[in-house]
């Protein structure tokens, strides 16, 4: 079979400037190690040692790409074009030794890997509320790698955050959110803590907030933002986790009615680090994770999938309500659908 | 030195034969995207030079840029027809300046030399969402040098 080899003008120094080159053979294979023989430079780039094709370059057999035919396997036709392209890819940041070693032992967990790692550190979070009882979660967040973490929290530090595991005696009266920005700061140099707004666009959103009305505020604006958001509700026996990924089944679907509003107990702290843990999971795979709700009753957990209310408009039945919501004017008349 | 940059702005030297880096286009192609890395090509046609915007495949598109394969194999054809001439390879950092990363110089690099020979690097560095800084890097003969910064903002937190 005879093929052609068509080479794009940044490659072709590598076989005497030419665009064209001709190969005999049966596979994609056989047809590269004969342009390899001809034009060693070019095979250089081309295959490594064993044979195998490099990550410098793509192939396609036509329009189709070689990979997607079975690799060097893939048979070629009398006839046929062989297009060379330059993978060209690079990165902003990257996992270091540094990073690696902090990260090791999630790192082998299955599912986790460098690939979720590197969605962490992408991630920009915010987190609502930073009061003593969140402040696990804004801990367990840092510790695995989260990137950016904005806080949301406009009140100053009570007696009763020093319960938290972030804040101190002396530091009662100061604000919450420059205060565990300075902590959060002090725990993990890889990670960028500020007080929310910062002008910026979370990816994700950890509500944590000490109202039933807040919590739902904040969980609606994380659902037309379309992003991933995990929210904590603590009542007086402990509470609920409520994970929604992008087109789940919205807080307000999914939440238990009659929690909320009470004193929260022993158990809320074990409950906002079930949170982070929650959000972390729908930021390392995204698009794998169904919405959840976690109940901690009596010191029990229970999981159930979420169930969309009937007519909620985050099943997406008033899409052309929902562009209307953009502009802030969509929200409570949602309801009423 | 750093040299100030603003929207429309084209340097008025870098990409040779008098033609100017289009640093107001790609500031503007930089700051339309602030979740994601833009990349793709400078080409150079007809005495000017020409962003040519390719997809971002990268499976973290926030911190890395994979041009598309098969949009950038659509190019190159284009580039033969219409007989232009790559210039460089762009893309943004959505934070952390205009040098080359390890891993940008690991993906521009095959053992040590240029996978793309005489085309330059270009990055465009967002600062909260603004274009902050602009570099070309240029290979010399054993490693990429870059250019003095072109910078929206002298007192650019990146000094």
């Amino acid at each position: 079979m005879q093929v052609t080899i068509l080479v794009p003008g940044p490659m072709r120094e590598l076989c005497g400037g030419r665009g064209q080159l001709t190969a005999a053979g049966a596979t994609v294979g056989e047809v590269l190690a004969e342009v390899a023989r001809a034009h060693p430079l070019l095979g250089a780039r081309l295959l490594d040692e064993s044979g195998q094709v490099r990550r410098y370059v793509g192939l396609f057999l036509g329009e189709e790409e070689v990979r997607e035919l079975g690799g060097l396997a893939a048979p070629v036709r009398d006839g046929d074009r062989l297009s060379l392209v330059p993978a060209i890819a690079g990165g902003a940041r990257e996992l270091d030794g540094e990073r690696i070693a902090r990260w090791a032992r999630q790192l082998l967990v299955p599912g986790f890997g460098a690939a979720g790692q590197e969605r962490l550190m992408a991630a920009r979070v915010r987190v609502v509320g930073a009061d003593g009882q969140a402040t696990p979660a804004l801990l367990a967040l840092v510790q695995a790698g989260v990137g950016t973490l904005w806080i949301d929290d406009p009140e100053t530090i009570g007696p009763a955050d020093l319960c938290g595991w972030l804040y101190q005696p002396g530091q009662v009266g100061q604000p919450r959110a420059t205060v565990a920005a300075a902590a959060l700061a002090g725990v993990s140099r890889f990670v960028e803590v500020r007080p929310y707004p910062t002008g910026g666009a979370p990816s994700a959103t950890l509500v944590c907030a000490a109202s039933s009305a807040q919590a739902l505020a904040s969980a609606e604006a994380a659902r037309r933002a379309r992003i991933p958001h995990v929210v904590v509700e603590l009542d007086g026996e402990a509470g609920q986790v409520v994970s929604i990924p992008p087109g789940a089944p919205c807080f307000a679907c999914a939440r238990f009615s009659a929690a909320g509003e009470r004193p929260p107990v022993a158990g809320s702290l074990v409950l906002a680090s079930l949170g982070a843990q929650e959000l972390l999971r729908l930021l390392v795979e995204p698009g794998l994770v169904e919405g959840r709700r976690l109940d901690l009753v009596r010191g029990v957990p229970t999981v159930r999938a979420t169930q969309r209310l009937p007519g909620c408009v985050c099943g997406g039945a008033a899409v052309a309500g929902g562009e209307a919501g953009a502009d802030g004017q969509g929200g409570l008349a949602g309801d009423g659908v | 030195m750093v040299r100030a940059v603003w929207p429309g702005m084209v340097s008025e030297t870098g990409a040779g034969d008098g033609r100017g880096w289009p640093l107001g286009r790609l500031a503007a192609l930089a700051e339309g995207s602030p979740e994601v890395e833009v990349c793709g090509l400078l080409i150079g046609l007809g005495g000017e030079v020409t962003p040519w915007p390719v997809r971002n495949v990268a499976a973290a598109p926030a911190t890395a840029f994979e041009l598309d394969p098969r949009e950038l194999l659509a190019a190159l054809r284009r580039l033969d027809r219409e007989g232009g001439e790559l210039l460089a390879v762009y893309h943004s950092h959505l934070a952390g300046g205009a040098d080359l990363s390890t891993r940008d110089l690991a993906g521009a690099l095959a053992d040590g030399s240029p996978v793309l020979p005489g085309v330059a690097q270009l990055v465009v560095a967002l600062e909260r969402g603004r274009a902050d800084r602009i570099r070309v890097h240029r290979w010399r003969g054993d490693r990429f040098v870059a250019s003095e910064p072109w910078s929206r903002s002298v007192n650019s937190p990146l000094g």
